[in-house]
């Protein structure tokens, strides 16, 4: 079993945090009333594709030390950074069912990113 | 809590459509090396023919991506539904030919990364113009399920394993998804 690398699981993680950043900067960009020029010569837009381009070589770099069918799902972390972001910066409700949403994906990922390591033997996984 | 058929569908079609793209991008970035790309530099040098192609292929592209942003940003096109409109479905069909150019030339270039890209592209297009009809609450469980796609294509072609555990994982991410999506609504 080729198994995923560690750093790979954390280029991931890492990757994640930059492209939810870059929706933040679309949603920057896209504020209500802007028209079209404005948006495409926003600095916002232009900070977003910058992040999402290396959000894309970094998940590129990931997939060499790893499974996809083990990397890819780790990408839904994502939706906490955009979860907690929003509710830091455009102070969106962060309700009790978002919470248990964001808990289930944590503990989700923690158990793909343990999956290659305990093998077909199973050992004590603390979550 | 409601989205229409069609919303439910293009976000649908689009994780499907989504879900090739890791895969491809797995298989490009495992035989990529600088040198290679030096390499190919040294032997290609561009003809009036390929840079007009590229140019194409990329002023397609941006027409497309214009098209689509006033979907992006909610505006109404002119009062039809997404899939009657003919705006979206041109910008669509700009955005798959000016793909088409870029790959002409892509020989020199590499099509497994412009396959990757392309998937993701037309996915994005789809996903956006889908979310517009329907609640987050109805259709994140729906995105969630791009995380199954890929498991079963990477078992089909890049020859992984899953097991007991991973499956638990990305059920316990899909459960999350959901959830995430029922709190927005």
């Amino acid at each position: 079993m080729s198994g995923t690398k560690t750093w790979a699981i954390i280029l991931v993680i890492i990757m994640t945090g930059l492209t939810s950043s870059a929706q933040v900067m679309y949603k920057l960009a896209a504020s209500p009333g802007a028209s079209l020029i404005e948006v495409l010569f926003s600095r916002y837009l232009w900070a977003g594709l910058f992040l999402y381009g290396i959000g894309f070589i970094l998940l590129n770099i990931a997939f060499r030390g790893g499974e996809v069918s083990t990397l890819y799902p780790i990408i839904a972390t994502s939706y906490i950074w955009v979860a907690v972001l929003s509710y830091s910066l455009f102070n969106e409700h962060l309700s009790s069912l978002k919470l248990i949403g964001i808990f289930a994906i944590v503990v989700g990922v923690a158990l793909i990113s343990r999956s290659d390591k305990s093998g077909a033997v199973a050992e004590e996984v603390p979550v | 809590m409601a989205a229409t058929i069609t919303s439910i569908l293009l976000v649908l079609i689009a994780q499907v459509i989504g879900a090739p793209m890791p895969i491809l991008l797995k298989k490009w970035s495992g035989g990529f090396s600088f040198g290679k790309i030096i390499a190919n530099l040294r032997h290609s040098f561009l003809t009036l023919v390929q840079l007009a192609t590229i140019l194409g292929g990329l002023v397609l592209l941006g027409l497309g991506v214009i098209g689509i942003y006033p979907i992006y940003r909610d505006e109404p096109v002119f009062g039809f539904g997404v899939m009657i409109n003919p705006i979206p479905i041109l910008c669509v069909l700009s955005i798959i030919a000016g793909f088409a150019l870029l790959y002409r030339w892509s020989v020199q270039f590499d099509r497994l990364l412009m396959g990757g890209l392309f998937c993701m592209a037309v996915s994005t297009v789809l996903f956006i113009a889908g979310l517009r009809g329907g609640d987050l609450s109805v259709l994140y469980p729906l995105v969630s399920t791009i995380y199954i796609w890929v498991c079963l294509l990477s078992v089909k072609f890049l020859g992984e394993r899953m097991n007991s555990q991973k499956w638990v994982g990305i059920a316990c991410v899909i459960v999350g998804v959901a959830l995430i999506g029922f709190g927005s609504s």
